[in-house]
Protein backbone atom coordinates (compact mmCIF):
# COMPACT_ATOMS: atom_id res chain seq x y z
CA UNK A 1 0.00 0.00 0.00
CA UNK A 2 2.94 2.29 -0.73
CA UNK A 3 1.93 5.94 -1.09
CA UNK A 4 -1.69 4.90 -0.92
CA UNK A 5 -3.95 6.91 1.36
CA UNK A 6 -7.17 5.05 0.66
CA UNK A 7 -8.14 1.68 -0.73
CA UNK A 8 -11.70 0.47 -1.37
CA UNK A 9 -12.10 -3.23 -2.06
CA UNK A 10 -15.28 -4.85 -3.39
CA UNK A 11 -17.70 -2.26 -2.04
CA UNK A 12 -21.31 -3.26 -2.42
CA UNK A 13 -24.40 -1.45 -1.27
CA UNK A 14 -27.97 -2.65 -0.96
CA UNK A 15 -31.05 -0.68 0.08
CA UNK A 16 -33.93 -2.83 1.32
CA UNK A 17 -32.61 -5.86 -0.50
CA UNK A 18 -32.08 -3.98 -3.77
CA UNK A 19 -28.46 -3.77 -4.88
CA UNK A 20 -27.43 -0.33 -6.10
CA UNK A 21 -23.65 -0.77 -6.23
CA UNK A 22 -21.82 -3.84 -7.48
CA UNK A 23 -18.32 -4.63 -6.20
CA UNK A 24 -16.52 -1.30 -6.56
CA UNK A 25 -12.78 -1.09 -5.93
CA UNK A 26 -10.44 1.88 -6.18
CA UNK A 27 -7.14 3.22 -4.86
CA UNK A 28 -6.16 6.74 -4.03
CA UNK A 29 -2.49 7.71 -3.85
CA UNK A 30 -0.96 10.60 -1.96
CA UNK A 31 -1.46 13.86 -3.87
CA UNK A 32 -3.55 12.14 -6.52
CA UNK A 33 -6.87 13.47 -7.80
CA UNK A 34 -9.02 10.50 -8.72
CA UNK A 35 -12.39 10.90 -10.37
CA UNK A 36 -15.49 8.74 -10.33
CA UNK A 37 -17.71 9.43 -13.31
CA UNK A 38 -21.02 7.91 -14.25
CA UNK A 39 -24.56 8.82 -15.17
CA UNK A 40 -26.78 10.60 -12.61
CA UNK A 41 -28.16 8.32 -9.93
CA UNK A 42 -25.69 5.48 -10.54
CA UNK A 43 -24.35 5.41 -6.97
CA UNK A 44 -21.35 7.74 -7.10
CA UNK A 45 -22.48 9.68 -4.04
CA UNK A 46 -23.12 6.43 -2.18
CA UNK A 47 -19.44 5.52 -2.59
CA UNK A 48 -18.33 8.83 -1.06
CA UNK A 49 -20.87 8.54 1.76
CA UNK A 50 -19.53 5.09 2.63
CA UNK A 51 -15.94 6.36 2.64
CA UNK A 52 -16.98 9.30 4.87
CA UNK A 53 -18.67 6.90 7.28
CA UNK A 54 -22.13 8.34 6.69
CA UNK A 55 -23.30 4.94 5.42
CA UNK A 56 -22.07 1.40 5.92
CA UNK A 57 -21.24 -0.80 2.93
CA UNK A 58 -23.30 -3.99 2.63
CA UNK A 59 -20.01 -5.76 1.92
CA UNK A 60 -16.43 -4.88 1.04
CA UNK A 61 -13.80 -2.94 2.94
CA UNK A 62 -12.50 0.61 3.13
CA UNK A 63 -8.87 0.87 4.24
CA UNK A 64 -7.16 4.06 5.25
CA UNK A 65 -3.40 4.19 5.66
CA UNK A 66 -3.51 6.24 8.83
CA UNK A 67 -5.57 4.94 11.70
CA UNK A 68 -7.22 8.31 12.35
CA UNK A 69 -7.03 9.69 8.82
CA UNK A 70 -8.96 12.93 8.43
CA UNK A 71 -11.62 12.90 5.74
CA UNK A 72 -13.15 16.15 4.52
CA UNK A 73 -16.35 16.12 2.52
CA UNK A 74 -17.52 18.82 0.14
CA UNK A 75 -21.17 18.29 -0.77
CA UNK A 76 -23.17 19.45 -3.76
CA UNK A 77 -24.53 22.21 -1.51
CA UNK A 78 -22.26 24.42 0.59
CA UNK A 79 -24.03 23.30 3.79
CA UNK A 80 -22.99 26.30 5.86
CA UNK A 81 -24.56 26.97 9.24
CA UNK A 82 -26.72 30.06 8.52
CA UNK A 83 -26.28 31.63 11.98
CA UNK A 84 -22.48 31.34 11.90
CA UNK A 85 -20.14 33.74 10.17
CA UNK A 86 -17.74 32.43 7.54
CA UNK A 87 -14.99 32.19 10.17
CA UNK A 88 -17.28 30.42 12.66
CA UNK A 89 -18.38 27.96 9.98
CA UNK A 90 -14.79 26.90 9.47
CA UNK A 91 -13.94 26.93 13.15
CA UNK A 92 -17.02 24.74 13.82
CA UNK A 93 -15.42 21.69 12.16
CA UNK A 94 -11.91 22.38 13.43
CA UNK A 95 -12.72 22.46 17.10
CA UNK A 96 -14.18 19.00 16.89
CA UNK A 97 -10.75 17.60 16.11
CA UNK A 98 -8.45 19.92 17.94
CA UNK A 99 -8.89 20.96 21.51
CA UNK A 100 -6.17 23.61 21.31
CA UNK A 101 -7.68 26.56 19.51
CA UNK A 102 -4.45 28.52 19.20
CA UNK A 103 -3.50 27.14 15.79
CA UNK A 104 -7.03 27.26 14.45
CA UNK A 105 -7.24 31.00 13.87
CA UNK A 106 -4.13 30.87 11.68
CA UNK A 107 -5.42 27.87 9.73
CA UNK A 108 -8.75 29.60 9.14
CA UNK A 109 -7.09 32.75 7.82
CA UNK A 110 -4.77 30.70 5.59
CA UNK A 111 -7.73 28.76 4.20
CA UNK A 112 -9.63 31.98 3.51
CA UNK A 113 -6.62 33.42 1.70
CA UNK A 114 -6.30 30.19 -0.32
CA UNK A 115 -9.89 30.47 -1.58
CA UNK A 116 -9.50 34.24 -2.07
CA UNK A 117 -12.06 35.12 0.58
CA UNK A 118 -9.79 36.96 2.99
CA UNK A 119 -11.76 39.89 4.33
CA UNK A 120 -15.01 37.90 4.29
CA UNK A 121 -14.47 36.15 7.63
CA UNK A 122 -17.19 38.10 9.41
CA UNK A 123 -19.79 37.76 6.65
CA UNK A 124 -22.79 35.48 7.05
CA UNK A 125 -23.63 32.88 4.37
CA UNK A 126 -26.72 34.79 3.22
CA UNK A 127 -24.49 37.76 2.39
CA UNK A 128 -22.46 35.70 -0.09
CA UNK A 129 -23.11 34.52 -3.65
CA UNK A 130 -23.48 30.81 -4.50
CA UNK A 131 -19.90 30.58 -5.76
CA UNK A 132 -18.54 32.29 -2.66
CA UNK A 133 -20.45 29.92 -0.39
CA UNK A 134 -18.93 26.95 -2.21
CA UNK A 135 -15.51 28.54 -1.70
CA UNK A 136 -16.26 28.82 2.03
CA UNK A 137 -17.11 25.10 1.99
CA UNK A 138 -13.78 24.55 0.22
CA UNK A 139 -11.96 26.66 2.82
CA UNK A 140 -13.64 24.65 5.57
CA UNK A 141 -12.34 21.44 4.04
CA UNK A 142 -8.82 22.87 3.48
CA UNK A 143 -8.54 24.18 7.04
CA UNK A 144 -9.49 20.69 8.24
CA UNK A 145 -6.20 19.52 6.70
CA UNK A 146 -7.63 16.30 5.37
CA UNK A 147 -5.73 13.19 4.38
CA UNK A 148 -8.53 12.42 1.96
CA UNK A 149 -10.78 15.07 0.43
CA UNK A 150 -14.10 13.82 -0.93
CA UNK A 151 -15.83 16.12 -3.42
CA UNK A 152 -19.35 15.29 -4.51
CA UNK A 153 -20.20 17.33 -7.61
CA UNK A 154 -19.45 20.48 -5.61
CA UNK A 155 -20.07 22.82 -8.54
CA UNK A 156 -23.25 21.20 -9.85
CA UNK A 157 -25.39 24.10 -8.64
CA UNK A 158 -23.32 26.79 -10.35
CA UNK A 159 -23.77 28.15 -13.86
CA UNK A 160 -21.33 27.02 -16.56
CA UNK A 161 -18.86 29.98 -16.61
CA UNK A 162 -18.66 30.03 -12.81
CA UNK A 163 -18.25 26.25 -12.76
CA UNK A 164 -15.31 26.36 -15.14
CA UNK A 165 -13.81 29.24 -13.16
CA UNK A 166 -14.15 27.21 -9.95
CA UNK A 167 -12.56 24.15 -11.59
CA UNK A 168 -9.55 26.18 -12.72
CA UNK A 169 -9.32 27.68 -9.27
CA UNK A 170 -9.53 24.26 -7.62
CA UNK A 171 -7.01 22.80 -10.00
CA UNK A 172 -4.40 25.39 -9.04
CA UNK A 173 -5.23 25.02 -5.38
CA UNK A 174 -4.87 21.24 -5.39
CA UNK A 175 -1.57 21.53 -7.20
CA UNK A 176 -0.28 23.81 -4.43
CA UNK A 177 -1.62 21.83 -1.48
CA UNK A 178 -1.01 18.27 -2.74
CA UNK A 179 -4.17 16.94 -1.06
CA UNK A 180 -5.46 13.54 -2.16
CA UNK A 181 -8.89 13.98 -3.68
CA UNK A 182 -11.69 11.68 -4.72
CA UNK A 183 -13.87 13.74 -7.04
CA UNK A 184 -17.31 12.60 -8.16
CA UNK A 185 -19.13 14.00 -11.17
CA UNK A 186 -21.41 13.07 -14.03
CA UNK A 187 -19.69 15.77 -16.11
CA UNK A 188 -16.81 14.26 -18.10
CA UNK A 189 -15.38 17.73 -18.79
CA UNK A 190 -14.95 18.45 -15.07
CA UNK A 191 -13.27 15.08 -14.64
CA UNK A 192 -10.96 15.66 -17.61
CA UNK A 193 -9.85 19.00 -16.24
CA UNK A 194 -9.21 17.89 -12.68
CA UNK A 195 -8.33 14.22 -12.40
CA UNK A 196 -5.21 12.10 -12.85
CA UNK A 197 -7.08 8.81 -12.74
CA UNK A 198 -10.70 8.06 -13.62
CA UNK A 199 -13.10 5.30 -12.58
CA UNK A 200 -16.06 4.99 -14.92
CA UNK A 201 -19.32 3.56 -13.53
CA UNK A 202 -22.30 2.34 -15.51
CA UNK A 203 -25.48 0.29 -15.24
CA UNK A 204 -28.01 -0.55 -12.54
CA UNK A 205 -26.76 -1.74 -10.15
CA UNK A 206 -23.72 0.42 -10.86
CA UNK A 207 -20.50 -1.42 -11.56
CA UNK A 208 -16.97 -0.32 -12.40
CA UNK A 209 -16.78 -0.37 -16.20
CA UNK A 210 -13.42 1.18 -16.91
CA UNK A 211 -10.31 2.61 -15.23
CA UNK A 212 -8.14 5.17 -16.99
CA UNK A 213 -4.92 6.97 -16.13
CA UNK A 214 -4.68 10.41 -17.70
CA UNK A 215 -1.61 12.35 -18.79
CA UNK A 216 -0.45 15.05 -16.37
CA UNK A 217 -2.67 18.09 -16.65
CA UNK A 218 -0.29 20.40 -18.48
CA UNK A 219 0.39 17.78 -21.12
CA UNK A 220 -3.35 17.13 -21.46
CA UNK A 221 -4.08 20.80 -22.05
CA UNK A 222 -1.32 21.00 -24.64
CA UNK A 223 -3.01 18.21 -26.64
CA UNK A 224 -6.68 19.08 -27.17
CA UNK A 225 -6.99 16.00 -29.35
CA UNK A 226 -6.02 13.84 -26.38
CA UNK A 227 -8.69 15.47 -24.22
CA UNK A 228 -11.35 14.81 -26.84
CA UNK A 229 -10.20 11.21 -27.32
CA UNK A 230 -10.26 10.43 -23.59
CA UNK A 231 -13.59 12.16 -23.10
CA UNK A 232 -14.99 10.12 -25.95
CA UNK A 233 -13.62 6.93 -24.40
CA UNK A 234 -15.20 7.83 -21.09
CA UNK A 235 -18.58 8.52 -22.66
CA UNK A 236 -18.47 5.28 -24.64
CA UNK A 237 -17.69 3.32 -21.46
CA UNK A 238 -20.65 4.93 -19.69
CA UNK A 239 -23.01 4.12 -22.54
CA UNK A 240 -21.73 0.76 -23.77
CA UNK B 1 -47.19 51.62 10.25
CA UNK B 2 -50.09 50.18 8.26
CA UNK B 3 -50.45 47.20 10.62
CA UNK B 4 -50.30 49.54 13.62
CA UNK B 5 -53.17 51.59 12.20
CA UNK B 6 -55.24 48.44 11.70
CA UNK B 7 -54.45 47.36 15.28
CA UNK B 8 -55.70 50.73 16.52
CA UNK B 9 -58.79 50.25 14.35
CA UNK B 10 -59.46 46.85 15.98
CA UNK B 11 -59.13 48.24 19.52
CA UNK B 12 -61.30 51.20 18.60
CA UNK B 13 -63.94 48.75 17.33
CA UNK B 14 -63.98 47.00 20.71
CA UNK B 15 -64.39 50.37 22.47
CA UNK B 16 -67.24 51.42 20.18
CA UNK B 17 -68.95 48.04 20.72
CA UNK B 18 -68.59 48.52 24.47
CA UNK B 19 -70.19 51.97 24.30
CA UNK B 20 -73.06 50.53 22.32
CA UNK B 21 -73.62 47.71 24.82
CA UNK B 22 -73.57 50.25 27.69
CA UNK B 23 -76.68 51.79 26.19
CA UNK B 24 -78.43 48.43 25.75
CA UNK B 25 -77.54 46.79 29.12
CA UNK B 26 -77.79 48.15 32.68
CA UNK B 27 -74.54 49.27 34.44
CA UNK B 28 -74.69 46.20 36.72
CA UNK B 29 -73.96 44.06 33.63
CA UNK B 30 -72.02 46.41 31.30
CA UNK B 31 -70.67 49.46 33.15
CA UNK B 32 -69.60 52.60 31.32
CA UNK B 33 -65.98 53.08 30.32
CA UNK B 34 -65.80 56.07 32.66
CA UNK B 35 -66.76 54.06 35.75
CA UNK B 36 -64.41 51.22 34.71
CA UNK B 37 -61.62 53.77 34.28
CA UNK B 38 -62.35 55.10 37.76
CA UNK B 39 -62.32 51.59 39.24
CA UNK B 40 -59.06 50.88 37.47
CA UNK B 41 -57.53 54.02 38.96
CA UNK B 42 -58.66 52.92 42.42
CA UNK B 43 -57.12 49.46 41.89
CA UNK B 44 -53.81 50.99 40.85
CA UNK B 45 -53.81 53.28 43.89
CA UNK B 46 -54.75 50.47 46.27
CA UNK B 47 -52.02 49.33 48.66
CA UNK B 48 -52.54 45.66 47.76
CA UNK B 49 -52.07 46.19 44.04
CA UNK B 50 -48.33 45.54 43.92
CA UNK B 51 -48.69 42.40 46.06
CA UNK B 52 -51.49 41.11 43.78
CA UNK B 53 -49.47 41.92 40.69
CA UNK B 54 -46.42 40.15 42.09
CA UNK B 55 -48.46 37.08 43.07
CA UNK B 56 -50.09 36.72 39.65
CA UNK B 57 -46.90 37.46 37.72
CA UNK B 58 -44.98 34.95 39.82
CA UNK B 59 -47.52 32.22 39.02
CA UNK B 60 -47.66 33.16 35.33
CA UNK B 61 -43.92 33.53 34.75
CA UNK B 62 -43.07 30.57 37.00
CA UNK B 63 -45.51 28.28 35.17
CA UNK B 64 -44.27 29.63 31.86
CA UNK B 65 -40.60 28.99 32.61
CA UNK B 66 -41.26 25.52 34.03
CA UNK B 67 -43.44 24.63 31.02
CA UNK B 68 -40.73 25.89 28.68
CA UNK B 69 -38.07 23.77 30.36
CA UNK B 70 -40.16 20.61 30.76
CA UNK B 71 -41.96 20.82 27.39
CA UNK B 72 -38.83 21.66 25.41
CA UNK B 73 -36.65 19.11 27.21
CA UNK B 74 -39.15 16.29 26.72
CA UNK B 75 -39.81 17.47 23.16
CA UNK B 76 -36.11 17.19 22.28
CA UNK B 77 -35.96 13.66 23.68
CA UNK B 78 -39.16 12.67 21.86
CA UNK B 79 -38.00 14.27 18.62
CA UNK B 80 -34.77 12.29 18.69
CA UNK B 81 -36.10 8.98 20.06
CA UNK B 82 -39.26 7.51 18.53
CA UNK B 83 -39.88 5.31 21.58
CA UNK B 84 -39.91 8.35 23.87
CA UNK B 85 -42.40 10.02 21.53
CA UNK B 86 -44.61 6.91 21.53
CA UNK B 87 -44.56 6.94 25.34
CA UNK B 88 -45.15 10.65 25.87
CA UNK B 89 -47.60 11.36 23.05
CA UNK B 90 -50.69 9.94 24.84
CA UNK B 91 -49.65 11.63 28.10
CA UNK B 92 -49.46 15.01 26.38
CA UNK B 93 -52.72 14.50 24.51
CA UNK B 94 -54.38 13.62 27.83
CA UNK B 95 -52.94 16.73 29.50
CA UNK B 96 -54.15 18.83 26.60
CA UNK B 97 -57.61 17.30 26.38
CA UNK B 98 -58.60 17.40 30.07
CA UNK B 99 -60.35 20.70 30.94
CA UNK B 100 -58.32 23.03 33.20
CA UNK B 101 -60.98 22.90 35.88
CA UNK B 102 -60.51 19.11 36.12
CA UNK B 103 -56.77 19.62 36.69
CA UNK B 104 -57.63 22.32 39.24
CA UNK B 105 -59.78 19.93 41.28
CA UNK B 106 -57.08 17.25 41.17
CA UNK B 107 -54.44 19.83 42.16
CA UNK B 108 -56.53 21.07 45.12
CA UNK B 109 -56.95 17.47 46.28
CA UNK B 110 -53.22 16.86 45.92
CA UNK B 111 -51.72 20.12 47.19
CA UNK B 112 -54.51 21.98 48.98
CA UNK B 113 -54.93 25.75 48.59
CA UNK B 114 -52.12 28.15 47.60
CA UNK B 115 -50.00 28.64 44.51
CA UNK B 116 -49.32 24.98 43.73
CA UNK B 117 -52.71 24.31 42.03
CA UNK B 118 -52.18 27.36 39.80
CA UNK B 119 -48.76 26.03 38.78
CA UNK B 120 -50.18 22.59 38.04
CA UNK B 121 -52.99 23.98 35.91
CA UNK B 122 -50.53 26.25 34.09
CA UNK B 123 -48.18 23.35 33.40
CA UNK B 124 -50.96 21.06 32.19
CA UNK B 125 -52.00 23.71 29.68
CA UNK B 126 -48.60 24.89 28.44
CA UNK B 127 -46.27 21.87 28.58
CA UNK B 128 -48.07 20.09 25.68
CA UNK B 129 -47.79 23.23 23.53
CA UNK B 130 -44.01 23.43 24.04
CA UNK B 131 -43.69 19.66 23.69
CA UNK B 132 -45.47 19.32 20.34
CA UNK B 133 -43.76 22.43 18.93
CA UNK B 134 -40.34 21.12 19.92
CA UNK B 135 -40.99 17.66 18.49
CA UNK B 136 -41.91 19.16 15.13
CA UNK B 137 -38.91 21.54 15.35
CA UNK B 138 -36.52 18.63 15.94
CA UNK B 139 -38.12 16.72 13.07
CA UNK B 140 -37.77 19.79 10.86
CA UNK B 141 -34.09 20.38 11.62
CA UNK B 142 -31.84 20.72 8.60
CA UNK B 143 -30.68 17.12 8.02
CA UNK B 144 -28.03 18.29 5.56
CA UNK B 145 -26.36 20.41 8.24
CA UNK B 146 -26.42 17.53 10.70
CA UNK B 147 -24.94 15.23 8.08
CA UNK B 148 -22.20 17.76 7.29
CA UNK B 149 -21.36 17.91 11.00
CA UNK B 150 -21.24 14.10 11.18
CA UNK B 151 -18.95 13.97 8.15
CA UNK B 152 -16.53 16.28 10.00
CA UNK B 153 -16.92 14.26 13.21
CA UNK B 154 -18.66 17.07 15.10
CA UNK B 155 -20.65 15.32 17.80
CA UNK B 156 -22.07 15.61 21.29
CA UNK B 157 -22.63 18.94 22.97
CA UNK B 158 -21.00 20.94 20.19
CA UNK B 159 -23.39 19.54 17.59
CA UNK B 160 -26.34 20.00 19.95
CA UNK B 161 -25.51 23.58 20.91
CA UNK B 162 -24.49 24.73 17.42
CA UNK B 163 -27.04 23.04 15.16
CA UNK B 164 -29.88 21.47 17.15
CA UNK B 165 -30.46 24.12 19.81
CA UNK B 166 -30.68 27.26 17.62
CA UNK B 167 -33.29 25.55 15.42
CA UNK B 168 -35.29 24.48 18.45
CA UNK B 169 -35.05 27.78 20.33
CA UNK B 170 -36.87 29.68 17.62
CA UNK B 171 -39.74 27.22 17.67
CA UNK B 172 -39.92 27.51 21.46
CA UNK B 173 -40.20 31.26 21.14
CA UNK B 174 -42.98 30.82 18.59
CA UNK B 175 -44.75 28.47 21.03
CA UNK B 176 -44.20 30.98 23.84
CA UNK B 177 -46.83 33.32 22.49
CA UNK B 178 -49.54 30.64 22.45
CA UNK B 179 -48.44 29.25 25.82
CA UNK B 180 -48.41 32.60 27.53
CA UNK B 181 -51.96 33.46 26.52
CA UNK B 182 -53.20 30.05 27.69
CA UNK B 183 -51.29 30.35 30.98
CA UNK B 184 -52.75 33.80 31.65
CA UNK B 185 -56.28 32.51 31.25
CA UNK B 186 -55.97 29.31 33.27
CA UNK B 187 -53.94 30.85 36.10
CA UNK B 188 -56.38 33.71 36.64
CA UNK B 189 -59.10 31.06 36.81
CA UNK B 190 -57.10 28.77 39.11
CA UNK B 191 -55.98 31.44 41.57
CA UNK B 192 -59.53 32.74 41.83
CA UNK B 193 -60.46 29.50 43.57
CA UNK B 194 -57.26 28.63 45.41
CA UNK B 195 -55.53 31.83 46.53
CA UNK B 196 -56.21 34.95 48.55
CA UNK B 197 -53.69 37.11 46.67
CA UNK B 198 -53.59 37.89 42.95
CA UNK B 199 -55.83 39.31 40.23
CA UNK B 200 -57.93 36.12 40.00
CA UNK B 201 -59.26 36.24 43.59
CA UNK B 202 -59.79 40.05 43.33
CA UNK B 203 -61.79 39.61 40.14
CA UNK B 204 -63.84 36.79 41.64
CA UNK B 205 -64.41 38.77 44.84
CA UNK B 206 -65.61 41.77 42.85
CA UNK B 207 -68.07 39.52 41.03
CA UNK B 208 -69.40 38.11 44.32
CA UNK B 209 -69.94 41.65 45.62
CA UNK B 210 -71.64 42.61 42.33
CA UNK B 211 -69.03 45.31 41.57
CA UNK B 212 -69.28 45.12 37.79
CA UNK B 213 -66.99 48.13 37.21
CA UNK B 214 -64.24 46.52 39.32
CA UNK B 215 -64.69 43.19 37.47
CA UNK B 216 -64.24 44.98 34.14
CA UNK B 217 -61.34 46.99 35.49
CA UNK B 218 -59.50 43.79 36.38
CA UNK B 219 -60.29 42.34 32.96
CA UNK B 220 -58.81 45.46 31.33
CA UNK B 221 -55.78 45.23 33.60
CA UNK B 222 -55.21 41.53 32.85
CA UNK B 223 -55.58 42.11 29.10
CA UNK B 224 -53.14 45.05 29.25
CA UNK B 225 -50.56 42.94 31.11
CA UNK B 226 -50.98 40.15 28.54
CA UNK B 227 -50.46 42.69 25.78
CA UNK B 228 -47.38 44.02 27.54
CA UNK B 229 -45.81 40.58 27.83
CA UNK B 230 -46.68 39.63 24.24
CA UNK B 231 -45.62 42.87 22.55
CA UNK B 232 -42.98 43.94 25.06
CA UNK B 233 -41.18 40.64 25.67
CA UNK B 234 -42.20 37.72 23.42
CA UNK B 235 -42.35 39.46 20.02
CA UNK B 236 -39.18 41.55 20.42
CA UNK B 237 -37.42 38.42 21.70
CA UNK B 238 -38.63 36.39 18.73
CA UNK B 239 -37.59 39.09 16.26
CA UNK B 240 -34.18 39.43 17.89
CA UNK B 241 -33.63 35.68 17.62
CA UNK B 242 -34.72 35.62 13.99
CA UNK B 243 -32.13 38.28 13.18
CA UNK B 244 -29.48 36.54 15.28
CA UNK B 245 -30.11 33.15 13.67
CA UNK B 246 -30.38 34.61 10.14
CA UNK B 247 -33.78 32.99 9.76
CA UNK B 248 -34.90 35.38 7.05
CA UNK B 249 -31.96 34.69 4.76
CA UNK B 250 -31.13 31.81 2.44
CA UNK B 251 -27.62 31.07 3.51
CA UNK B 252 -27.11 27.37 3.22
Amino acid sequence: MENEVLRCIGLQKEYEGKRVLESFSCRLHEGQVAGIVGPSGCGKTTILRMIAGLEQPSSGTIERVRMHARVAYMFQEARLVPWFTVRQNISFVLESRQRHKTGNAKRIEEALVAVELDGYGDYYPDQLSGGMRQRVALARALAYQPDVFLMDEPFAGLDFPLRMQMIDFLNNLLKQTGISVLFVSHDTREIMHLCDRVYVLKGIPARLEHEMDLLPRQKRLDHPGYLLKMEDEMLRSMKS
Amino acid sequence: MRSFLFAVLGISGIYVGWQFLCVVYPPAIIPSSGSVGGALWEILRDGDFSADLAATLWRVTGSFMLSLLIGTGLGILAGVQRDVLATLHPVMVMAESAPPVAWLVVAILLFGMGSAPSFMVGLSAAVPIFFFNTVSAVRGLDRQLIEMARAYKVRGFRLFSSVYLPGIVLSSVAASSASLSVIWRVIIMAEAFTSAQGFGPRLWGAYLYAEADVVYAYIVLIVCLGFGLEYGVIRPGSNWLKVKLRMNGDGK
